[in-house]
């Protein structure tokens, strides 16, 4: 049995937190949980609602039917009543309206034990969890997990002490260690054991996450995190400082990425190594701040002007977020070059519990060659097309430049056989790249079946979802997106039916995999509204295709 | 140790970023002789444009970055180490035009970095186009008429941005040029110097500067203080008026903590990590 219990309010009201604190109280019950997180760009009022679901398998993204309600005020009820399920109920406090809720006088208690009204968001989730049918332990866990506020844990030994009958009787499960964290998570704890030194970024959703996150933890792991004057300023300040022999990391969305990427071209051409987490959102320009998509795909593979070696690798959940954040250290510091890690909203801010992270069998190094004497050939024209660089502030003069250059790095004007040389070195890098991908699994196969359902990025969450009640169908979920793995052309080739399913309305991976494979996929779920793909979209989508 | 390389100059014959090529090389040799410099230990960035060619004639480590950006990448390189000594050249088209924000931003936040700006007045790479500095009534090749807006003065705004030392020099005084540079090379924090660099070919204003510098040092300018400081940048406003003084040397030195400090920097390629699965155990429930 899976249950989605939706918490709404607004801006303000603490919603994220009371997410939170029941997504670490199921997993204490024993739960597997995935807790989604819909917001608005402004900071107090407006509307913002999680979605926590959690069942005893495992769960890889929520559902549209939603069994609870948690309403801190009437708009909440009012713009979700359709989605209750008809045995479903509102637990609310005693002033909102509507006819199944099982409420709580809230403000009464609050006075009558004399808490701040700023509190009500406990004393509701108290309440919920006693008519669920839990102990108050797991609860009082959690809340002593985010904070030592002991107010919190007054309330619910003092909820628990009232009448108050559990009315669903949910047996809880064995409890069983697990990992419960964001997207956003798993980029910053997989940067950090990267090796990360720097993480330079300039505020921008649904990037701003792991900004924060790492600040938190600077002085705990000896990072530095520092906020420059804006994009370009970041994504230069990040040249310098790898250059000068720091494992970099910055990080933005689509917009900021822009202006980066005069700054990600020279990356590829001073071959300055460079790791960019680019938190996608949706549309265009500005777009809807804090809504999800899957639309700078072909932008993120694109972006900077001329020729030059870059890889884009995509996670689909936040645990493969960790290892291919760790990845993505590896290949931009072995072959000296910019690579993008491209998530979005849906990734960074939902939270999800999970037994096992793995870890990528590649090695922590700064590939720096700390030995040399005079001045260092950075840009030696090898057979593979790269080698360890060296550092300046020792023995070595090392010279960089953003400039076609010879091999020390000084600027060339005339020769033009020694730019195509740099110029084919610089490329040649992708070949090598390309063959080392696939020992970093660059797509993974889910499930059984002869017919296949081909995406990336965050779409694997629901796509994991709906392929519990799907019979005869598999899941290619492609991680490395540039170098493209066109092994997958076989896997496609060798399915009955094929359907794309993308959170953008051109099928970016689609016309990717035209391109690379030469394979065109007819079957489409194209959603593009901000809102991300739901698993009973791809069953409905897929029941359409069988008919 | 030999600072200049064995690059052939591509500038101009007798062009006057010469003589900041020489005022710098001969900073160094004399710092390293006296024992503050170590060469090894100083990188110089540059920008784009006639200035940004520098780094290719030194025979020290540098980094030849993008248009306006240079002061950008040097605050990363001195984050990244603080115990470089970052040097970066850039033209007024690369600091006051492009890359003003980075140059405001320096100012403000204090890194341990030197700033040189060889200002031509004029975008000369791209043959002859006005910058943010360039004087009224210059016939602009971009602009197809006169100029007819008043010239930015960076003295005056790396004075109200919180620059820590603010200096002008003029690139054919290479001896005086040596002493500003000497001592923006030894002051801690944020060093800003003004090079005028008159650009022979397309903006030979020698005549004008040489008629009305003057050197604060000769009238016992009080560097530290702050009210004198912005009466001297008021006094030459960018345009070439014929009864302008234009007073050279240090205008301005106070110590503030450097960004570097404040986010207390380290030399990163020193720490050795390694991957250390035990930080998970944060996420674990």
């Amino acid at each position: 049995m899976k249950y989605n219990i939706l918490i709404g309010g607004q801006a303000g009201q603490g919603i994220e937190f009371i997410s939170d604190i029941i997504s670490i109280s199921l997993v204490k019950e024993g739960f597997y949980v995935f807790n989604y997180r819909y917001y608005q760009s402004l900071i107090k009022g407006g509307h913002n609602y999680n979605i926590v679901s959690f069942s005893k398998d495992k769960v890889f993204s929520f559902d549209e039917e939603i069994d609870f309600i948690l309403a801190f005020d009437q708009n909440t009820v009012n713009l979700h009543k359709e989605k209750l399920k008809e045995n479903g109920y509102v637990i609310c406090d005693k002033s909102i309206n509507f006819e199944k809720k099982l409420d709580f006088d809230i403000r009464k208690f609050l006075s009558e034990n004399n808490i701040s009204n700023r509190y009500e968001n406990t004393v509701l989730a108290s309440y919920f969890w006693k008519i669920l049918g839990f102990k108050k332990d797991s609860l009082m866990e959690a809340y002593e997990r985010k904070g030592k506020d002991s107010i919190n844990l007054r309330i619910i030994e003092e909820v628990f002490k009232l009448d108050i009958k559990p009315i669903f009787n949910i047996k809880p499960e064995k409890r069983k260690e697990k990992y419960y964290l964001s997207g956003s998570e798993g980029i910053a704890y997989g940067a950090i054991s990267a090796g990360l030194d720097i993480y330079f970024g300039y505020p921008m959703t649904p990037a701003t996450p792991v900004l924060h996150i790492l600040s938190s933890l600077k002085d705990k792991y000896d990072i530095l995190v520092y906020q420059p004057d804006n994009e370009v300023g970041v994504i230069n300040m990040a040249i310098g400082a790898s250059y000068a022999g720091a494992k970099v990391m910055v990080g933005t969305s689509g917009g900021g990425a822009d202006l980066m990427g005069e700054g990600i071209s020279f990356s590829g051409m001073a071959e300055i190594p460079i790791v960019i987490y680019w938190a996608q959102r949706y549309g265009p320009s500005t777009g809807l701040a804090t809504s999800t998509s899957q639309e700078d795909l072909l932008s993120s593979i694109h972006i900077g002007h001329g020729e030059f070696p870059k890889v884009v690798v995509a996670p689909g959940d936040p645990a493969e977020a960790y290892r291919r954040t760790i990845e993505a250290f590896y290949l931009a510091y072995k072959y000296n070059i910019p690579v993008i890690i491209l998530s979005d909203t849906f990734l960074a801010e939902s939270r999800i519990s999970v037994d096992e992270i793995e870890v990528p069998n590649v090695p922590i190094e700064r590939f720096i060659n700390l030995n040399e004497q005079g001045t260092y050939k950075l840009y030696e024209i090898t057979e593979r097309g790269y080698k360890e660089r060296a550092i300046p502030g020792l023995n070595a003069i090392v010279k960089a430049n953003s400039y076609e250059h010879d091999e020390f790095g000084f600027q060339i004007f005339d020769d033009h056989k020694l730019a195509e040389r740099m110029h084919a070195k610089r490329l040649i890098k992708m070949f090598h790249i390309e063959k080392e991908i696939y020992r970093l699994d660059p797509y993974f196969i889910y499930g059984k079946g002869d017919n296949l359902i081909v995406s990336w990025g965050s779409s694997k969450m629901p796509i994991m979802e709906a392929l519990k009640g799907l019979k005869g169908w598999r899941y290619l979920h492609i991680s490395y997106l540039n170098p493209f793995p066109r092994k997958v052309s076989e896997i496609i080739e060798g399915s009955r039916k094929v359907l794309l399913v993308e959170n953008n309305l051109t099928g970016q991976l689609g016309k990717l995999i035209m391109r690379e494979c030469g394979i065109y996929i007819e079957n489409r779920l194209l959603k593009h509204n901000g809102l991300p793909i739901s698993p009973a979209e791809i069953i409905r989508k897929i029941k359409e295709i069988e008919k | 140790m030999e600072i200049r390389s064995k690059v052939l100059p591509t500038w101009c014959p007798g062009c006057t970023n010469f003589g900041i090529l020489t005022a710098f090389n001969k900073a160094i040799e004399e710092l390293e002789k006296e024992g503050k410099i170590d060469p090894r230990k100083v990188v110089v960035v540059a920008g784009i444009g006639c200035a940004s060619k520098i780094v290719d004639y030194i025979n020290l480590s540098s980094l030849n970055g993008l248009h306006g950006r240079a002061l950008a990448s040097g605050i990363g390189i001195k984050l990244a180490n603080p115990e470089l000594n970052v040097v970066v050249f850039q033209g007024d088209g690369d600091t006051y035009n492009e890359g003003i924000e980075h140059f405001v931003s320096a100012s403000k936040e204090n890194p341990d970095i030197k700033l040189f700006v060889h200002n031509n007045k004029i975008f000369a790479l791209t043959v002859g186009q006005h910058t943010f500095t360039t004087e009224e009534d210059f016939p602009s090749k971009s602009l197809g008429q006169n100029v007819f807006t008043k010239p930015l003065n960076p003295i005056l705004l790396a004075l109200a941005s919180g620059a820590t030392f603010v200096a002008r020099g003029y690139a054919l005084w290479i001896d005086h040029l040596k002493y500003i540079i000497k001592e923006a090379l030894l002051h801690k924090g944020f060093a800003f110097v003004d090079i005028l660099q008159p650009c022979i070919t397309f903006h030979d204003t020698r005549k004008f500067y040489e008629d009305r510098m003057y050197k604060l040092e000769d009238i016992n300018h009080d560097y530290s203080n702050f009210e004198e400081a912005l009466k001297r940048a008021m006094e030459y406003d960018y345009n070439l008026k014929q009864d302008s003084r234009i007073p050279i040397g240090i205008f301005y030195k106070t110590s503030r903590k450097t960004l570097e400090e404040g986010l207390r920097a380290k030399v990163f390629y020193r720490i050795s990590r390694n991957l250390d699965p035990y930080i998970l155990s944060h996420l674990k429930i």
